[in-house]
C-alpha cells in the first residue's frame, strides 16, 4: 500500500519534470525558430531567396564562413596545446595560465572588443607598428577575425583539459617504452583518445564563431559590404525594418548552427556503433575497469 | 629479480630510472648499465627495454592486435617488419599468453589477468634485452594473482629474458625471483636469493619486512646478548657492556613448554589460540610484558593441549640478534 503510494508519487514527479522540460523547449526554441521560419517565407519564396542570395547577404556568408575556415585551425592547434602544457606537464603559474584560458568566457564581448581597438587599433598600443606596415587590422575583415578568435579560443582546451587529467600520461609513457616518437605518440595515442573531446570543442567554438556579435559589432566598424558578418547583416537589416529580409538571413544562420548539430549527431551516432562492441560476452568475468 | 619493499622505498622509482621514463637527479656518476653499456643517456624509446605498467597502460582505442603490434608498427621504416610477419609475431604471443581468438577485443572487454598478460606480450613484442615489470600483480585479486604468477614463471623459463619486478609482497617476490633486492626508503637494504634474504637478513628492516617476527628488547652483558631470562652469546661478544640489543624471533621458531619442563625458556601466559589455518598460532604475553606470536603444528597442538590463561614457557631457536651498529 505504502510502497504502491510511493510509486505512483514518483510516476508523478516524474511526469512532471517531463511537463516542465518539454514546455521549457517548445516556448524557447521551437516556437521561435517556427516563428522565424514563417516570417522569413511569408511574402513568398521568392522574396525569401532574394533576401538570401542578395550581394550583401552573400559577403556576410563568405566572411563568417572564411573567419571560421581560420579560427577553427588556429582553435584546434591552441586548444591542443593548451590542454598538453595544463594536463602533462608540472610548472610554476599553472593555475594562473589555467584561470587566465578562462578569460574570454567572463570578459563581456562587447569589452573584448573594446580592448582590441586599444591594442590595434590606430591609436592603439601597436598602432604605430600598423601605420608602418600600411596595414589595418581594425575596422577590417582582420579584426572581425581576431575578435571572433577571442571569445573562441577556450572551447577547445575547455573541453580537453578535464578528459586529458583523467587518461594521464600512462599510455603516452607506454608508447614512449615501445620506441615510439614523439610525433607517433601523439597521433596513435593521444589523438584518438581525446578525439571525441576535440570534436565537441570544434563544434562549440564554430557555433559561437557564426553567432559571435558583441566583440566582432565593436571592431567591424559595420562597412557595408566589407567587414559584415551574418549576425550583424541581420541587424541592419532589422534597423533597417526590413523584417522579412532580416528573418530570411536569421532562417540561414539558423540552418548553418543547426547543421553543425546535425553533424555532431551524426558523428555521435556513428561512433557509437562503432563502439558498441562487445560481440559474444566475456570468457572471465569482467572486473570493474580501472583504465 | 625481483624489488620488494614497502611503499615509498623507490623500487618504481629505481625501475622507471632503468626504463629511462625518469631521470635520476642530477648525478655525474649515475649510470644504468645494460650488458656492459652505460645507457644513461639514451632515451627510452631506444633502450629496449620492455616495460609493463602497474595498470597496465593499454592503449584503450586499440584492439588487442593492435596493442600487440604498435612496437612494431612505431620503428623506422627500415627496421619495420613486413605486415605478414608482424601479424605472424603477434598469433604467436597471442598464442603464449593464452589469448589465440582474443586479437580483436577492446582493453576495456578484457579481464585484469588479461589484460595484463596483453600488456606483457605488448612489452615483449619489441624483443626487449630487459623486461620490467611494476607491480605486475598488484590490481588484482587474490585467485587470478596466483594462477597468473604461477603462469608468469613457466613463462619466464620459456622466454629467457632478465625480467626485473616491483612488488610490496613479499610472498610474490620469494616465490617468483631467483633473486631478490630489498630495498627501504630509496636504500637497497640487502640483495640475494630468497633463501639468503629469508634465512639470513642482514639488516633489522629485512628482518621484519619478510614475514611476520617477534621482538625483543634487551642489552649486552658480559659477552652475551640478555633478553630477560634468555642469553644468547654469539661474535657481539666484544661489544661495549649495556649495549642495547634487540632479538628478532619467527613465530615458528618459537616452542611453547608446559611450566616445569626441563628444557624451559622463560615464562608467559596465553592469550588467544587460534586454530583455524595450515598452523595453530599462539598469542601470548611475555613476562617482560611484550605480546609474541607463536606458531605450532596441529599435531603439537594435540599432544600439548594448551589453554587460554595457562602458564607456560617459551624456548626459542634460530634467533637473530641486532645491536645498533651491527649485526651477528
Amino acid at each position: 500500500m505504502d510502497t504502491d503510494m510511493r510509486s505512483s508519487m514518483q510516476r508523478l514527479i516524474q511526469f512532471f519534470m517531463r511537463c516542465i522540460t518539454i514546455t521549457f523547449v517548445v516556448l524557447f526554441l521551437v516556437l521561435p525558430l517556427y516563428v522565424i521560419l514563417s516570417e522569413a517565407t511569408g511574402e513568398g519564396m521568392s522574396v525569401f531567396f532574394r533576401a538570401v542570395t542578395h550581394q550583401e547577404t552573400l559577403q556576410a556568408l563568405t566572411l563568417t564562413i572564411c573567419t571560421l575556415f581560420i579560427i577553427l585551425p588556429l582553435n584546434i592547434l591552441f586548444g591542443i596545446a593548451a590542454a598538453w602544457t595544463l594536463t602533462k606537464y608540472e610548472f610554476r603559474g599553472k593555475s594562473v595560465l589555467s584561470a587566465l584560458i578562462d578569460l574570454p568566457f567572463s570578459v563581456p564581448p562587447v569589452i573584448a572588443g573594446f580592448i582590441l581597438i586599444l591594442f590595434l587599433g590606430r591609436h592603439g598600443t601597436l598602432g604605430f607598428l600598423l601605420e608602418k606596415l600600411d596595414t589595418q587590422i581594425i575596422f577590417a575583415a582582420p579584426a572581425v577575425i581576431v575578435a571572433t578568435l577571442f571569445v573562441t579560443f577556450p572551447f577547445v582546451a575547455r573541453e580537453l583539459v578535464p578528459l586529458m587529467q583523467e587518461q594521464g600520461v600512462d599510455e603516452e609513457q607506454a608508447a614512449v617504452s615501445l620506441g615510439a616518437s614523439a610525433f607517433q605518440t601523439f597521433f596513435h595515442v593521444t589523438l584518438p583518445n581525446i578525439k571525441w573531446a576535440l570534436f565537441y570543442g570544434i563544434i562549440l567554438s564554430t557555433a559561437r564563431a557564426m553567432g559571435e556579435f558583441g566583440a566582432v559589432s565593436v571592431v567591424s566598424g559595420h562597412i557595408r559590404g566589407k567587414t559584415i558578418t551574418l549576425p550583424l547583416h541581420i541587424e541592419i537589416l532589422y534597423n533597417e525594418y526590413n523584417f522579412t529580409a532580416a528573418f530570411a538571413v536569421s532562417s540561414l544562420l539558423v540552418t548553418l548552427a543547426m547543421s553543425t548539430l546535425v553533424v555532431k549527431e551524426i558523428v555521435y551516432w556513428r561512433s557509437g556503433k562503432k563502439q558498441t562492441r562487445p560481440t559474444g560476452g566475456f570468457l572471465e568475468s569482467p572486473e570493474t575497469p580501472d583504465l | 629479480m625481483a624489488l620488494l619493499g614497502p611503499s615509498g622505498s623507490g623500487k618504481t622509482s629505481l625501475l622507471r630510472i632503468i626504463s629511462g621514463l625518469d631521470r635520476p637527479d642530477v648525478n655525474p656518476l649515475a649510470k644504468v648499465i645494460m650488458n656492459n653499456e652505460d645507457m644513461i643517456s639514451t632515451s627510452a624509446g631506444n633502450r629496449r627495454v620492455g616495460f609493463v605498467f602497474q595498470h597496465y597502460a593499454l592503449f584503450r582505442h586499440m584492439t588487442v592486435f593492435d596493442n600487440i603490434a604498435f612496437g612494431m608498427r612505431m620503428r623506422r621504416k627500415k627496421e619495420r617488419p613486413s605486415k605478414a610477419e608482424i601479424k605472424n609475431k603477434v598469433e604467436q604471443l597471442l598464442h603464449l599468453i593464452q589469448l589465440d581468438n582474443m586479437g580483436n577485443r577492446y582493453p576495456l572487454q578484457l579481464s585484469g589477468g588479461q589484460r595484463q598478460r596483453v600488456a606483457l606480450a605488448r612489452a615483449l613484442a619489441i624483443e626487449p634485452k630487459v623486461l620490467l615489470l611494476d607491480e605486475p600483480f598488484g590490481a588484482l585479486d587474490a585467485r587470478v594473482r596466483e594462477d597468473l604468477r604461477r603462469w608468469l614463471r613457466r613463462l619466464h623459463k620459456e622466454i629467457q629474458i632478465t625480467t626485473l619486478f616491483v612488488t610490496h609482497d613479499q610472498e610474490e617476490a620469494l616465490e617468483l625471483a631467483d633473486r631478490v633486492v630489498v630495498m627501504n626508503e630509496g636504500r637497497i637494504e640487502q640483495i640475494g636469493t630468497p633463501e639468503e634474504v629469508f634465512h639470513s637478513p642482514r639488516t633489522e628492516f629485512v628482518m621484519k619486512f619478510l614475514g611476520s617476527v617477534n621482538l625483543f628488547h634487551g642489552r649486552i652483558e658480559r659477552g652475551k646478548a640478555v633478553f630477560g631470562s634468555w642469553k644468547v652469546s654469539g661474535p657481539e661478544a666484544g661489544k661495549e657492556e649495556g649495549t642495547p640489543a634487540r632479538l628478532f624471533v619467527r613465530p615458528y621458531d618459537m616452542t611453547i613448554v608446559r611450566e616445569g619442563d626441563p628444557a624451559h625458556g622463560s615464562n608467559a601466559v596465553i592469550r588467544r589460540i587460534q586454530s583455524a589455518g595450515p598452523y595453530v598460532k599462539i598469542e601470548l604475553e611475555h613476562e617482560s610484558g611484550e605480546n609474541i606470536i607463536a606458531e605450532m603444528s596441529h599435531e603439537r597442538h594435540e599432544s600439548l593441549k594448551p589453554l587460554v590463561g595457562e602458564k607456560v614457557a617459551v624456548s626459542l631457536k634460530n634467533v637473530r640478534v641486532f645491536t645498533e651498529d651491527y649485526t651477528i
